[in-house]
């Protein structure tokens, strides 16, 4: 052992500050809570270091996105808390987003406001037009 | 109790009944001394070291407890300190229940221990709490000092919360949708509906992405997942320019995790 002091294996380095991995990537989304969720899932035998980085930057642009448009559509509405229907009518009027949650039912989401042309009340004709529609056989 | 019967000869009966009468006695001194108050508290017994006096079939709880006046339940384990004031104690004669027993003799320890939880049991209680209280009644046991406290831990329903690993436990993605929002939408909220659903959400692209991103390291006969197989299967999850623009967030965030400078 050397009489230095210490632990006795060169110089003792000063304490520095833990970064989440998170703030290295310049994430919201959490990398680390995702890697445990990757190896505790049993999705492979081994799980690489970019890889819950990566699928932490796509789940942070996925809810960005729809994020976005349901704020939008809460605006619309002339409200400022984001329900579940404007998260419905931000998915199903963004043609991607509909295909890609298309089997998804949304709770409390209810329905896009559609009538079929069909059964729309038929326009009143004008008179003249009355006889001149028919068909003669 | 029923005669013993080996064939159709009676061998033998006994049949012990004792009639156990309780005082519980409860002085209450406040800090000034000026007056003492005699109070009936249930749960006090329980905690105090009772005096027992086998001699003439009586069990006397005698319990002192100093109650201070910055508190409110000084007497009776929080049970208020005011309560029942004036009432003399109270002196029940439970009715004679027959004993079964093959011994003569019987510890008076236990007698006291069946006493005590007599008197907790007459506290107020809920119906979930009788209807538990039913059933292990349908069901004898023997009571022993052990189960008393995993019998309250149950009544207070301490459960253990656990949830899937993908569905993320209990806190799942809700601050980090929250903060996302508030980078978004910096004056707009959220209900707590919406956030289920958003939570949700999140968790369902996170099984597919993964599923589909081992499905393909299975395929090529490798047993690391990378980011690689998460980009693949960023290309086959997402259509269309919603894959194509994460997939340059994710190239971009994996640039920026190799390139930090600690």
């Amino acid at each position: 052992m050397s009489s230095t002091g210490g632990s006795g294996r060169g110089k003792a380095k000063p304490a520095t500050k833990s970064v989440s991995r998170s703030s290295k990537a310049g994430l919201q989304f959490p990398v680390g809570r995702i890697a445990r969720y990757l190896k505790a899932g049993k999705y492979a035998e081994r799980v690489g270091a970019g890889a819950p980085v990566y699928l932490s930057a796509v789940l942070e642009y996925l809810a960005a996105e729809v994020l976005e448009l349901a704020g939008n559509a809460a605006r619309d509405n002339k409200k400022n808390r984001i329900v579940p229907r404007h998260i419905q009518l931000a998915v199903r009027n963004d043609e991607e987003l509909s295909k890609l949650l298309g089997t998804v039912t949304i709770a409390a989401g209810g329905v896009m406001p559609n009538i079929h042309q069909n059964l729309l009340p038929k326009k009143a004709g004008h008179k003249g037009d009355i006889g001149s529609a028919s068909q003669e056989f | 109790m029923a005669p013993k019967r080996r064939g159709n000869k009676v061998v033998g009966s006994v049949v012990k009944t004792k009639l156990v009468q309780e005082t519980v006695e409860v002085i209450v001194a406040d800090d000034d001394g000026l007056h003492a108050e005699k109070q009936q508290v249930p749960e006090a017994l329980a905690l105090a070291h009772p005096t027992v006096d086998v001699s003439g079939s009586t069990v006397v709880h005698v319990v002192e407890v100093t109650a201070k006046r910055g508190r409110g339940g000084g007497g009776g384990g929080g049970g208020g300190g005011r309560r029942n004031e004036g009432k003399p104690p109270p002196e029940e004669d439970s009715a004679a229940v027959p004993v079964p027993q093959s011994q003569e003799t019987q510890d008076p320890n236990e007698e006291l221990e069946f006493e005590l939880e007599d008197e907790e049991e007459k506290q107020p209680e809920t119906p979930r709490v009788a209807s538990e209280k039913r059933k292990k009644a349908a069901t004898p046991t023997k009571k022993t000092k052990t189960q008393q406290p995993r019998r309250r831990r149950q009544r207070l329903g301490q459960a253990s919360s656990g949830g899937d690993a993908g569905m993320g436990g209990v806190g799942g993605y809700r601050r980090y949708v929250w903060r996302v929002l508030k980078q978004v939408h910096p004056d707009l909220g959220v209900s707590g509906h919406a956030m289920q659903v958003l939570d949700m959400m999140m968790a369902d692209m996170f099984e597919r992405l993964a599923e589909e991103a081992a499905r393909l390291s299975k395929a090529t006969g490798r047993a690391t997942l990378t980011s690689r197989e998460v980009q693949s299967a960023v290309r086959l999850v997402l259509p269309g320019e919603l894959g194509r623009h994460a997939i340059s967030e994710g190239t971009k965030a994996i640039s920026k995790y190799m390139s930090y400078a600690a």
